[in-house]
């Protein structure tokens, strides 16, 4: 695999993540989505067969795909938050928190996943720890399902490196899927409250 | 014959068969899924391994594993009690489910659910068990939220503790699958403890992972809390289990043992603590079962055969206990009316046997004399009691046992007392449905002669420890 690719998947993986938690809009949050989930796939070309790198960018984008169908369904930009230039500062200032304290702690925390590649390390560390930040930061069950996916991704990523088992590969996939889909199925039970709670807000 | 696909692939099966039937013939469906569910109890006991079964003159052999995707699912003889347990514990609840309001999905979700635990109980390495146990979650949190319950808040958090947990466990297990003996480095050991204590904290809802369970016993079907409260976190102590029973030197390590008497004190207290203050019937039986998870840890931290078997009969009760009050609590919380201690003034003299029920199972779970958990809390009082005195914690064991049962009985009395004021306005009636009625009456006579006559019961449930042979092998 050339480096070239790694260093776009790279880009896209780490981009697609620090979008994800600074984008309140949903076309845009599905979009970050969707680029990480693409560089999920390029960097695990590193570690993985091909094959195996493209299921999981499969997974990822048709997750992807399942959430935007949802929303499109909803007729309106339904969990849009607003994103005051304040908010995003704040966003961008806790990601480069996150980002500093990871690589501060970065060689403490390799033996997490028995020392991988370094890059695949910081890939998956970065995924997981900016999932775990934005899934504190939703409040709508969709952005929950979308800070859970990446914190799965993150975690299959440095997992690859110890596990390659086909029951599990197809577990993982099979959780991802499940997960977005049970979110979807709780939020179609919740949406019809939407308006009335969002109308007593204002 | 294949046993474990018969056990993996019969309940996805009998999902798709009873949801399609429930629509049409509601009881018939719950009829049948009770009586499969026993069935396959019933067949898991008898299962011969060594030999082939005889059907219409036919000899069947039969196998007890099977190969999916590169791994094995093994179904060992020595698991037929831990199966038993699980597919009893099934058909009660599909049973129970009699008497509760309608729901299309509990029958489906209920079969796929036995299925997953039937594979985490199968699959081979054990520690991938965690991924059917998360499975399992997002299957039964779909219970927790329906059009009666559009809130979703509960179940959206119990999924991410539990997705969390998973990963925990996940990489412990990696780790421990390549040490064999115990760890030399502290420092190594440390953290495959702290993994498995994150990983299982957040499967069991241990304090401070228990904030999704305030949620789901305010905004979900009480009947759908108590499935997910019996079978889903018996299936975790199963899995807790295993780990004990599969790698011998966290068995040994003293360090495990004070993780998990520290974890039933903390839970016991919490537990107890937190349900005395509260304002709705609920979360406080939903705290009480903290409590009782509590005594279930601390039933693990003694070693040996009777630990593990004081758990599967605490389990037991504890599930049996859990299932009168998702049915009781149902009929005294109409779904449009609170449970808060207001709401609940006078429905003592309408809905008396409910309100009874309610009252004795939750004072079941933390172990109330005369109930049917006291005799293996007994048992558990009295172990405790005499290890006290060497232990780490000291007394701190048997007095956070019995704090809870205090909290308990006064967190049950402040919610009885405006239950029994007897207003003008509420004329004394009995429950209407017929088949609430026997449920009730069937399960108040269970509380209490299971209670007094333990040893019809204790057996049985204390001999599904043998699942775990390096644990019951162990003095």
């Amino acid at each position: 695999m050339p480096s070239g690719f790694f260093l776009i998947g790279y880009f896209c993986l780490l981009g697609g993540t620090s979008l994800l938690i600074v984008f309140r809009s949903w076309n845009r949050s599905l979009s970050a989505l969707a680029l990480q989930s693409i560089g999920l796939g390029l960097v695990s070309f590193q570690i993985t067969p091909p094959p195996v790198a493209v299921a999981k960018t499969t997974v990822g984008l048709f997750a992807v795909a399942l959430l935007a169908l949802t929303l499109s369904r909803e007729k309106q930009a339904a969990g849009d938050e607003e994103n005051p230039p304040v908010q995003a500062l704040f966003r961008v200032s806790l990601l480069l928190f996150l980002f500093s304290s990871i690589v501060a702690l970065f060689p403490q925390l390799t033996g997490v996943f028995r020392e991988p590649p370094a890059g695949i390390s910081f890939a998956a560390l970065c995924l997981i720890c900016s999932g775990l930040l934005n899934l504190g930061l939703a409040e709508h069950p969709l952005r929950s399902a979308a800070s859970l996916l990446t914190i799965l991704q993150g975690f299959e990523l440095g997992y690859l490196w110890i596990e390659q088992s086909l029951l599990v590969l197809a577990l993982l996939a099979v959780t991802d899927l499940a997960m977005v889909l049970v979110m979807i199925i709780l939020y179609s039970h919740a949406a019809p409250e939407a308006p009335a709670e969002s109308r007593v807000a204002s | 014959m294949n046993a474990p696909a018969l056990y993996l692939a019969l309940p996805i099966a009998a999902a798709l068969s009873v949801y399609f039937l429930f629509p049409f013939r509601p009881r018939l469906a719950i009829f049948i899924s009770t009586v499969l569910a026993a069935g396959m109890a019933w067949f898991a006991s008898v299962l011969p391994f060594d030999a082939p079964i005889t059907v219409l003159g036919h000899p069947i052999p039969i196998s007890g594993s099977l190969s999916l995707l590169g791994r094995q699912f093994i179904f060992a003889p020595s698991q037929r009690s831990a199966v038993l347990f699980l597919f009893i514990g099934g058909a009660a609840l599909f049973g129970g489910s009699l008497a509760t309001p309608r729901n299309r999905l509990l029958l489906p979700v209920g079969w796929v659910v036995l299925s997953l635990f039937s594979a985490s109980l199968f699959v081979q390495p054990f520690l991938y068990a965690a991924f059917f146990l998360f499975l399992s979650v997002l299957f039964l949190s779909l219970l927790l939220s329906d059009s009666t319950h559009p809130v979703p808040r509960g179940a959206v958090r119990w999924i991410s503790y539990s997705a969390l947990g998973m990963l925990f466990l996940l990489l412990a297990g990696s780790e421990l699958s390549t040490l064999n003996n115990l760890p030399k480095d502290p420092g190594d050991l440390q953290l495959l403890l702290v993994q498995l204590c994150l990983g299982f904290g957040l499967l069991i809802s241990f304090p401070p992972f228990h904030f999704w369970l305030p949620d789901v016993v305010d905004d979900s079907s009480p009947y759908s809390v108590s499935f997910i409260l019996s079978l889903y976190i018996g299936s975790v102590i199963f899995l807790l289990l295993r780990f004990l029973d599969g790698f011998s030197w966290l068995r040994m390590s003293p360090d495990v043992y004070l993780a998990l008497q520290a974890g039933g004190v903390g839970m016991c207290l919490v537990g107890g603590g937190f349900s005395v203050f509260q304002n709705r019937l609920g979360r406080s039986v939903g705290y009480l079962s903290l409590c009782n998870l509590g005594a279930l840890l601390l039933s693990l931290s003694i070693p040996g055969p009777a630990g593990a078997q004081m758990a599967m009969v605490i389990l037991a009760a504890r599930g049996f206990s859990l299932l009168v009050w998702g049915v009781s609590f149902h009929a005294l919380r109409p779904t449009h009316s609170g449970d808060r201690l207001e709401d609940l003034r006078g429905v003592a003299s309408t809905r008396p046997l409910a309100f009874s029920a309610a009252l004795l199972s939750g004072l079941s779970l933390v172990g109330a004399p005369g109930l049917i958990s006291f005799p293996p809390l007994w048992a558990l009082l009295r172990e405790l009691a005499g290890a006290s005195a060497s232990g780490a914690l000291g007394l701190l064991l048997p007095l956070s046992l019995l704090l809870s049962l205090a909290a308990g009985v006064l967190s049950v009395f402040r919610f009885a007392r405006p239950m029994l004021t007897f207003a003008v306005s509420l004329p004394l009636s009995v429950e209407k449905s017929r088949s609430l009625r026997a449920f009730l009456l069937a399960s108040l006579f269970l509380l209490v002669f299971l209670g007094i006559f333990p040893q019809i019961y204790l057996p049985l449930m204390a001999n599904s420890a043998n699942a775990f042979v390096n644990i019951m092998g162990t003095n």
